[in-house]
């Protein structure tokens, strides 16, 4: 019972919101995940409050750009903030990929906060075996 | 706060001023705090208002049904598992940056909450919790009769 925390201790503004203030919208660069097969590259990052309406992901060559925005976070009518430990703000991030993708095919949802994209490689790239022709 | 200070008047500590300023700056860095410590997983962010408290937790990759909340007198408690990623077995991790494991927070509310009216809420990885003011935790205002 000792880690028991109050929630006393009017939190003013932060540094980080009066830097946003001046600078344009803060943007977090998400926790992510990627992982990679012989058939695919997957890609997972922590996007919390948005859903699949805000959520961009755009492929140019080989740059992979996700963007995101926190949906509904208005602060509530009658309310005043008393502590502050996580700001609200909008998500974006670039990944490079390694190798040729079938762009076609890619995926790419969001649930729980979580964007998660596919991306398929392409199999005109795919090791192929060569048959050796007895002449 | 208030009745710190009033008491200070009475008994004066000499230190109360050098201890005010430790607890304000300490206050300062406890918002810096970093959200992958344990201890303060998950994130709050906490409103209070005339009617009640709102309370809300960033808790991104948990499913509803993962979360425990539980209110004890005027103790909040957040307990839940955050599942790792889910990969293929021989999936190799480029970058891994997400968290996983189990987590419990527990936070002192500023009163006793009516634990009948709780209203949780969770959707797009965020957890909002409603929590009402009982009648008699409402500040009442005390008027003054001319004599």
């Amino acid at each position: 019972m000792s880690n028991i925390e109050t929630l006393d201790g009017k939190t003013t503004q932060s540094l980080e919101e009066k830097f946003a203030g001046k600078h344009g919208s803060l943007a977090f660069i998400p926790k992510s995940d990627v992982v990679e097969t012989s058939e695919e590259i997957k890609i997972w990052c922590e996007m919390p409050g948005a859903d699949s309406q805000s959520v961009e992901t755009v492929l140019e060559k080989n740059i992979l750009r996700i963007s995101g925005r926190s949906v509904d976070h208005q602060t509530p009518e009658g309310y005043t903030l008393n502590k502050r430990e996580y700001l609200v703000g909008n998500y974006q991030n670039t990944f490079v990929i390694p190798e040729e993708i079938d762009r076609d095919a890619i995926q790419a949802k969001v649930k729980n906060g979580v964007l998660c994209v596919i991306l398929p490689k392409s199999k005109k790239l795919a090791p192929r075996k060569i048959e050796v022709l007895a002449e | 706060m208030l009745l710190n200070r009033l008491n200070s008047i009475e008994s004066w500590d000499p230190f109360w001023e050098i201890n005010q300023l430790e607890r304000k700056m300490n206050q300062v860095f406890s918002n810096y705090r970093d959200r992958n410590n344990p201890q303060t997983y998950p994130p709050l962010n906490v409103w209070e208002g005339d009617d009640g408290i709102i309370l809300t937790s960033e808790l991104p990759g948990l499913e509803a049904g993962d979360i425990d909340i539980s209110v004890e007198g005027d103790l909040l408690t957040l307990k839940g598992v955050k599942k790792p990623t889910d990969t293929g077995e021989n999936d190799t991790f480029i970058i891994r940056e997400r968290l996983s494991g189990e987590f419990s927070r527990t936070v002192r509310l500023p009163y006793h909450v009516n634990t009948d009216q709780i209203d949780a809420k969770f959707k797009n990885g965020v957890l909002t919790l409603r929590m009402n003011r009982p009648e008699d935790e409402k500040p009442r205002k005390i008027s003054v009769k001319a004599e």
